[in-house]
């Protein structure tokens, strides 16, 4: 037999929940800074989490958390990437390609596939918890 | 199954998984003769190899598409199909054809082919994706007709759904595009022209359309989730993707003889493809974050939800790595494009037709929502081996096209390319063994629809 739609039926999340239009905005700040919109999108984040991180609703805080040291974490990399390539043979090496590349494919999508996560948990008003970088919420 | 003539999807489905082992087969022929170049020569040639693998590849995500369509349309214009005898016709039309051409291209020279099918009366053969005979391609454009008439028929006497209507849309396309490969200007640039008119406009343009009303169909049914949400989503990525796509056709305009314009409208039109992936990314998971039932085909849903993320990989990220002209200028026609193929192909094609099939399957073979659980178990390791292996297939395949560049065209003293691809072979070696692994998961896929057949379904 065929399943209904009203079988199995699980929580109906379509509710808003406090703090979650932040939560949204933190995601977006977070995947703008990865993708459109590099510093400006990172400086927003920086303010909003400034702002809020002791006074918006949990959830809220939650994400704005979570953007905002997943940022500092993409930001670290960065600089490691940089690293890399001095290390091995300066701007004019041909490893500089292999580095940019695989960190490229490898790294930032990753980071890109954490903020997608994060926005749509934030879109349905759940927290989450960045895999590896993230900080647990204490009130999740 | 709530309706009898979805039964003709079957048969389909079957024939698209026979002729995906048969292309991955010929893919690990095709790894090894890349680092051991006389292997199995003179019997398949590496030219005959490629066309037999990547020609499977086109022919058995059509029957996956057709299969789709025979199957979601009943559904959901709740209505019979218009002929289910008529469908199957071309189930057997198509695979005829199908069969025929690839034995054609094993068993006699491809010139001798093109002699045989008679070419010289309307020459269409010799070109990349479209060697099939004339022959073969009318007989393609007939199964697609008689596709179209039947199930548009059939949306013509039922309920007139957005799903639908993207996925009719879709086909539409897919069969007007595909005429293109009937025009053979002798201008080389004119036949390069055309020839993306068919290729690029299919795999980022109208399967696109395909891809996203498979993907609503199977979430609708897994999450149940309002139809009204689920819709307008797909709404605004096919308008994405649409307005991305078609003028993003200028990216294979770089470097082919057109006018220098080009150079702009494909760069910034292709930099925007990304975002109808990216976008389904968020649909899918936002589905199921809103998910009202949780349904007990876990293999589906993981099928289901690693379409979107690995074609946003392949299609988004490793297109995007290529596509900006200054760029291309570099990476065009090297091992980089062949790993942004590999990853795109695999997870926006090969996934959701793997993901319809895996949805279907039980229900057409009498079960009332999944297989047993030992069944799930068995396929939910292939999705991971083949994922895992497809994944690593490209980061070998990129490292190559990286050292590729540079030998070939960025360094001083620029390497001929049968050198390069000397000094390019332990990545050809890596990939080959991420081949075998993928070809085993792909057997497993094929044993998950043999065990645990006696067992009770799995529950949700």
């Amino acid at each position: 037999m065929q399943r209904s739609d009203a079988d199995n039926n699980l929580s109906d999340s379509d509710e808003t929940q406090p703090g979650q239009a932040l939560a949204v905005v933190a995601e977006s700040c977070f995947l703008l800074n990865l993708i459109f919109l590099p510093v400006i999108g990172f400086i927003i984040l920086t303010v909003l989490y400034f702002r809020y991180r002791n006074n918006a609703p949990s959830l809220a805080r939650c994400h704005l958390r979570q953007t905002f040291n997943a940022s500092i974490w993409a930001g670290i990399m960065l600089v490691l990437v940089n690293g890399l390539i001095i290390l091995f043979g300066g701007y004019d090496s041909p490893s500089v390609w292999v580095i940019v590349i695989l960190y490229l494919t490898s790294f930032h999508a990753a980071f890109i596939m954490y903020g997608t996560f994060g926005l749509t948990r934030a879109m349905n008003g759940q927290h989450y918890h960045y895999p590896l970088i993230g900080r647990e919420c204490k009130e999740q | 199954m709530q309706y009898k003539s979805q039964a003709v999807a079957k048969p389909y489905f079957i024939a698209a998984i026979a002729l995906f082992v048969g292309q991955i087969v010929f893919g690990a022929i095709l790894g090894l003769q890349y680092v051991m170049g006389d292997f199995l020569f003179p019997e398949i040639p590496f030219n005959v190899a490629r066309m037999v693998h990547t020609n499977l590849l086109i022919v058995w995500l059509l029957f996956g598409f057709m299969g789709a369509a025979y199957y979601m349309v009943p559904e959901e214009t709740e209505t019979e199909l218009y002929s289910p005898k008529l469908a199957l016709i071309l189930f057997w039309v198509f695979l005829a054809a199908g069969v025929l051409t690839i034995v054609g291209y094993l068993a006699v020279p491809y010139a001798t082919l093109a002699e045989i099918t008679g070419n010289d009366l309307l020459p269409t053969m010799g070109r990349e994706f479209l060697e099939q005979p004339t022959i073969t391609k009318i007989g393609i454009v007939i199964v697609a007709l008689g596709l179209l008439f039947n199930i548009s028929m059939t949306a013509l006497k039922g309920r007139k759904t957005a799903i639908i209507m993207v996925m009719i849309l879709g086909l539409w396309g897919l069969a007007i595009f595909f005429l293109f490969s009937f025009y053979n200007p002798e201008n080389l640039v004119l036949d390069k022209i055309f020839w993306w008119w068919v290729v690029h406009l299919w795999v980022e343009g109208v399967w696109e359309l395909i891809m996203g009303s498979i993907l609503a169909f199977v979430l609708i049914k897994m999450t149940g989730v309002d139809r009204e949400i689920i819709e307008k989503w797909l709404y605004v990525i096919i308008a994405m993707a649409l307005i991305s796509g078609i003028i993003g056709t200028g990216h294979h305009y770089f470097w082919i003889g057109t006018p220098e314009y080009w150079q702009w409208w494909g760069s910034i039109f292709s930099a925007i493809e990304p975002i109808p992936f990216f976008m389904m990314v968020i649909f899918a998971f936002n589905m199921v974050n809103k998910r009202k039932r949780d349904h007990p085909n876990k293999a589906a849903m993981l099928w289901a939800m690693g379409t979107p993320v690995v074609a946003f990989l392949g299609a988004g990220v490793w297109g995007f790595m290529h596509t900006l002209a200054p760029v291309n200028y570099y990476t065009h026609g090297t091992q980089i494009t062949a790993a942004h193929g590999h990853l795109a192909f695999y997870g926006a094609y090969v996934m959701i037709v793997l993901a319809i099939i895996s949805y279907a399957m039980p229900l057409l073979r009498g079960r009332a929502a999944a297989n047993s659980k030992k069944s799930q178990v068995v396929e939910m390791w292939s999705f991971w081996l083949m994922t895992v292996a497809m994944i690593f297939i490209t980061l070998f395949l990129t490292g190559a096209g990286i050292l590729q560049v540079w030998l070939q065209r960025i360094n001083e003293n620029p390497m001929g390319f049968m050198e390069v691809q000397d000094k390019i072979a332990i990545f050809y070696w890596m990939r080959e063994v991420a081949g075998i692994i993928f070809l085993i998961g792909l057997i497993l896929y094929v044993v998950s629809f043999f065990v645990g057949g006696d067992e009770e379904e799995a529950s949700s």
